[in-house]
């Protein structure tokens, strides 16, 4: 069949997705490391033509908006002609990848009746990449580890063996790089199978047209809202910090009937810092950030993001080029999304986002008790910006998808004891809606070595902004041993020590005062917000409410 | 085959074994692309028997690759057996402990086939300019800092050149072209020599190198045991602080001599540390081994024999004996200090063969992009004097125990856009003596390259001089200004464009008591402008107005 009515591409899709989900629990369970347990991956299908289909709906959102470049990037150079059933393709290039060497993108062509029917791909964030690590202050590319071009891993069934030593001899924690690797090699080989198993059971040949469909009506849904929006062009400009002085982003978002530009001219350049962010992740960024405004209801696919153009000037940290440090592009690549929803709150009021806390990062690097060494991530998070109608959650990170990671898994990986973790009270921005929350985490190195942690967070300086009368979150603030200490540098910590994380809170929407008594009431009860800063910020007594209640 | 060879036709085969060497090294320098091969021969080539015995080695070497050349055959030996290698096969490493001890040198083994069997092997290493990571310098803290390791792998099967693992390497390093054109020139070099053994083996009706090998090797071996035995038993101890990064190192020897054997135990030397002086093993026995040989028997050429009878041990974790995951970039910087304390150590029981401590070799990293934009990354090597021996002044601006050419102006002008303002003698830096020792340079280099530059200097003998022998003096320390203010000898800086780098080149110590020195030799010295009268008066007693009435 080449045309679908509505209720059979409706089952199809959502085969589609499901046999992405089942490719993503596949890599969760066979992965090694717990940067993969939280969920840092993507797993994406496409068609022959090498156009995505479907996502898991556990995924890292920048992954998604990077995918299908790099589909096209790996079919330039392997085209589809040269490749064989059991082929299995890798890279980790910065500007051909997601952006930074520490995901692996891992693909597999499926094969049906001797035909290339479509392509499984796989991205993980693998636990280390050898370099100096994971950090804000690499200086360039050559000191953040081992490059992995576009190579084969697998020659028709056969491993690259020389390619693993390679790996193995070059990253800290070799057997669990080598297993997260692995992961994905067999996580798109259960990608392809159930691919074709898909298709032999509802008795397709092809793959193209179903994709078509799919595309074809998400592209033209996506048009659809885009002509909703009022034509125009809307401008932001935000002061986001860094590792030395704060850099500035800038967009215009251009809409002129069903065509949407955006432009980031206006931006500062590049930094000798591993901040800068390629333009496959502007690029992820933005799209997601369209998608989220535009047309949040319909899965991912390459369709709904065709109508997003974008330019950013070479050079700038937005479009960085090499030599150019990228380890934690997220920094300021995050704020996109921000920066955007911000251009678009007078178009779009009703569905743009306060400032997220954003998401927070630690990477760990040390020795357990029993001597094995670790190199990992933890991931915390800030609070949800406040939406029309929703307040946001607390420590839900934005525009990740990052799970934080669990006490129990992570004190017996790593040997630092979480010694508490509570909301952290008045950090959501004050508003009609409420920001939601940070955390507070503390940390104890228990593992009877030295420790080193690369912070790499945000909002110390500028913090979540709230829109149309919401007011900020509380900046974020690390502690080492009681005194304030930067969140984005090196700090070796003694068996012992101890770092506060004093996560950020998210900006709130609307007048505070607007807030209603109730849900007031239920914050200060749960804790959220004190009876000090209910009065100062919302202006809400509740004092003066009882005794006025004793009143009546 | 036990056929004796005579004496006659044992020399006469044996030259014919280093000249193919020679050949090899002139091939690998014209075929090489960086001018650390081409201008400062930082290479060696070594030949081998089926055994993977050294037997020959190119008269242009550095000391430090004819001692590891002979572990590393041996390490190759145990991955792939002789069985599992085919004709036209070439293994590539840069290991550190398999290695030369760092990661810029990479070797490659080409084995040697005769009517379907291995005859022997052809070893060439040479630095490559880059190899990625964060340069070439002394303050990288441990090896992932230190750019792409490549384990033991084969880079040519039976012909065909593993294309996958040169764009590899090439993703990984900087100045690509020249490093992939070095490791390509080796390749070569191992060819040529692959030939040119068949060739002589052919010319001299030699079934087998056997019958050879053995004779050179049980030669040299008995004629090092003769001299070891030469030497009156005993242990004979040294000690000496050498300058570190943030204080002095530690280092001990005691060299036990029993009859035929010898043994140099190194316990009592300081721990490693973070940074990137630290020294493997191999590169200690290399040292050890090239020290002892100068000392007892010199006129003969390197080969197994020559060293097979030195045993040596270090502490575990120790500076000289490094253990994982220690930087190792600027090994040199502690390692060429075994060769001056095994003399010390030996001063009293072979006093007329004892040299005055050298000035050391002296390297500058220096990264940039020239005038034209096309970045570079290369070595500036220049040398301190060389040391006084009996009845020999020390040659000026001599490496020991290192082999480097220095950089000539006319090639470093051009290829990095800096200017070399001057370049002359340091007067009075050399130590005095009988014999003095050799002067150092005073060598000013200008950012004239239009961008800034990065220089890594990879210096010692900033604090401790060079010491003079048996009555002698020292040679003057060596000073690095930038801009005219001292700097540390083991930093990394930033030029920026019109800034100036002083190198003041450190003297050699000197021999004998400088009241013996004749004084024809004094006036020489002070007409060429080696030593002032002012020196000449208080170190040697040499009235220059005297003199020169003693001469009329």
């Amino acid at each position: 069949m080449t045309t679908f009515d509505p209720v059979t591409l409706g089952i199809l899709w959502d085969r589609l997705i499901s046999i992405t989900n089942e490719i993503v629990l596949t890599v969760v369970r066979t992965s090694f490391s717990s940067i993969v347990r939280s969920y840092d991956l993507a797993c994406v299908l496409f068609d022959a033509e090498g156009r995505s289909l479907a996502q898991g709906t556990f995924s890292v959102p920048v992954f998604i908006g990077t995918a299908p470049q790099t589909m096209r990037h790996m079919l330039a150079k392997f085209p589809p002609e040269t490749l064989r059933p059991g082929d299995v393709i890798v890279t980790n290039d910065i500007y051909m990848g997601t952006g930074h060497l520490w995901d692996v993108n891992v693909m597999r062509p499926a094969f049906h009746d001797g035909r290339l029917i479509g392509y499984a791909m796989s991205i993980t964030h693998l636990p280390d990449i050898g370099g100096r690590g994971f950090s804000a202050v690499n200086v360039d590319e050559y000191e953040e580890g081992l490059q992995i071009p576009i190579m084969k891993l697998v020659d028709q069934g056969r491993l690259n063996e020389e390619l693993i030593a390679i790996v193995r001899q070059n990253v800290r924690v070799p057997e669990q790089t080598v297993g997260d690797l692995m992961a994905n090699v067999t996580a798109v080989e259960v990608g392809c199978r159930e691919l074709v198993a898909f298709m032999e059971e509802y008795r397709i040949d092809d793959l193209r047209p179903l994709s078509q469909a799919i595309l074809s009506q998400s592209e033209r849904m996506m048009r659809r809202r885009i002509a909703d929006c009022p034509d125009g062009v809307y401008r932001n400009r935000i002061q986001v910090e860094s590792v030395g002085d704060p850099v500035t982003l800038a967009c215009a978002v251009s809409i002129a009937g069903d065509r949407l530009h955006v432009d980031f001219s206006g931006t500062s350049p590049s930094v000798p810092y591993s901040i800068n962010v390629p333009l496959c992740y502007t690029r992820a960024m933005t799209c997601f950030s369209m998608k989220a405004l535009l047309l949040p209801d319909i899965p991912n696919n390459e369709g709904s993001v065709n109508p997003i153009e974008l330019s950013a000037p070479v050079g700038s940290i937005l479009n960085c080029q090499p030599p150019a440090a990228t380890a934690a592009r997220f920094q300021i690549g995050h704020f996109v999304a921000p920066l955007i929803f911000g251009a678009l709150a007078e178009a779009l009021p009703d569905r743009v986002q306060a400032d997220p806390g954003m998401m927070n990062l630690l990477n760990v690097m040390g020795r357990r008790r029993d001597g094995r060494d670790f190199t990992t991530l933890y991931f915390s998070s800030g609070g949800f910006g406040a939406l029309l109608g929703y307040d946001g959650t607390a420590t839900t990170p934005a525009p990740s998808n990052m799970a934080v990671v669990a006490t129990e898994d992570w004190e017996a990986t790593t040997n630092i004891r979480v010694v508490r973790r509570e909301l952290r009270a008045d950090s959501g921005g004050a508003g009609e809606f409420r920001g939601g929350l940070g955390q507070v985490v503390e940390l104890v190195n228990d593992t009877g070595h030295p420790l080193t942690v690369f912070g790499m967070g945000a909002r110390t300086d500028f913090p979540a902004l709230g829109l149309q009368g919401g007011k900020p979150g509380a900046r974020r603030l690390y502690r080492l041993n009681g005194e304030a200490v930067s969140a984005k540098g090196r700090h070796e910590m003694r068996p012992g020590d101890r770092l506060e994380m004093l996560e950020s809170g998210a900006g709130g929407l609307g007048e505070p005062s607007r807030r209603p008594r109730q849900k007031l009431l239920q914050d200060i009860a749960e804790g959220f917000v004190t009876l000090g800063r209910a009065k100062a910020d919302y202006g809400f007594d509740l004092a003066m409410e009882q005794s006025g209640k004793a009143a009546e | 085959m036990t056929e004796r060879i005579d004496p006659v036709t044992l020399g006469i085969l044996w030259d014919r074994l280093i000249s193919i060497t020679n050949e090899i090294v002139e091939t690998l320098v014209r075929t090489s692309f960086s001018s650390i091969v081409r201008e400062s021969y930082d290479l060696a080539v070594v030949l081998f028997d089926a055994r993977g015995r050294s037997l020959a080695q190119g008269t242009f070497c550095q000391p430090v690759f004819i001692g590891t050349g002979p572990q590393t055959m041996k390490h190759v030996l145990r991955y792939f057996p002789p069985e599992s290698f085919g004709e036209g096969d070439v293994v590539i490493t840069n290991d550190v402990y398999m290695g030369t001890g760092h990661l810029w040198d990479v070797n490659l083994v080409r084995p040697v086939f005769r009517k379907g069997r291995i005859v022997g092997y052809a070893l060439t290493i040479s630095h490559l300019p880059d190899i990625g990571g964060r340069g070439m310098s002394a303050v990288n803290q441990d090896i992932h800092d230190e750019g792409l390791q490549i384990p033991l792998l084969k880079l040519v099967k039976a012909g065909t050149l593993n294309r996958e693992l040169v764009d590899l390497i090439r993703k990984n390093v900087r100045v690509s072209e020249q490093v992939i054109g070095d490791i390509l020139a080796n390749v070569t070099a191992t060819e040529v020599g692959g030939r040119l053994l068949l060739d002589f083996m052919d010319e001299y009706r030699l079934e087998d190198l056997a019958p050879l090998a053995d004779a050179i090797v049980s030669q040299s071996e008995r004629a090092m045991r003769e001299q070891i035995a030469a030497i009156p038993d005993g242990s004979y101890r040294n000690a000496i602080k050498i300058e570190g990064l943030d204080g002095p190192i530690d280092l001990a020897c005691r060299i036990d001599v029993a009859g035929d054997r010898l043994h140099v135990d190194y316990a009592g030397t300081g721990p490693q540390i973070r940074a990137g002086i630290n020294v493997p093993l191999c590169y200690t026995r290399a040292m050890t081994c090239f020290a002892l040989k100068c000392l007892v028997l010199p006129n003969i050429p390197n080969n197994e024999g020559s060293v097979n009878p030195i045993e040596l041990s270090a502490p575990d974790g120790s500076i000289l004996n490094c253990r994982p995951p220690a930087a190792s970039a600027a090994r040199m910087l502690v390692g060429h200090f075994v060769v001056p304390m095994i003399f010390g150590a030996l001063a009293d029981a072979l006093p007329h063969r004892v040299q005055g401590d050298p000035g050391m070799m002296n390297v500058l990293n220096v990264v940039g992009r020239r005038r034209d934009g096309e970045p570079f990354s290369t070595l500036f090597f220049s040398s301190g004097g060389f040391g006084a021996l009996a009845g020999l002044d020390g040659m000026s601006a001599t490496p020991a125990p290192a082999n480097m050419m220095c950089m000539p102006a006319e090639a470093w002008e051009p290829m990095t856009g800096m200017r070399v303002i001057r370049r002359n003698f340091r007067i009075d830096s050399g130590g005095a003596g009988e014999f003095r020792g050799g002067l150092g340079q005073e060598i000013e280099l200008r950012n004239d390259t239009g961008h800034p530059l990065t220089v890594m200097i990879l210096g010692s003998r900033t604090e401790f001089p060079a010491r003079g022998m048996r009555g002698a003096g020292n040679g003057m320390a060596r000073v690095f200004r930038i801009n005219g203010q001292p700097v540390h000898a083991k930093g990394r800086y930033e030029l920026q464009v019109g800034d100036t780098l002083l190198l003041e080149d450190s003297g050699a110590g000197g021999y004998g008591n400088p009241r013996a020195r004749a004084p024809e030799r004094i006036a020489s010295d002070l007409a060429e402008g080696l030593v002032s009268p002012e020196a000449a008066l208080r170190d040697y007693g040499f009235d220059v107005r005297r003199g020169r009435a003693a001469a009329e």
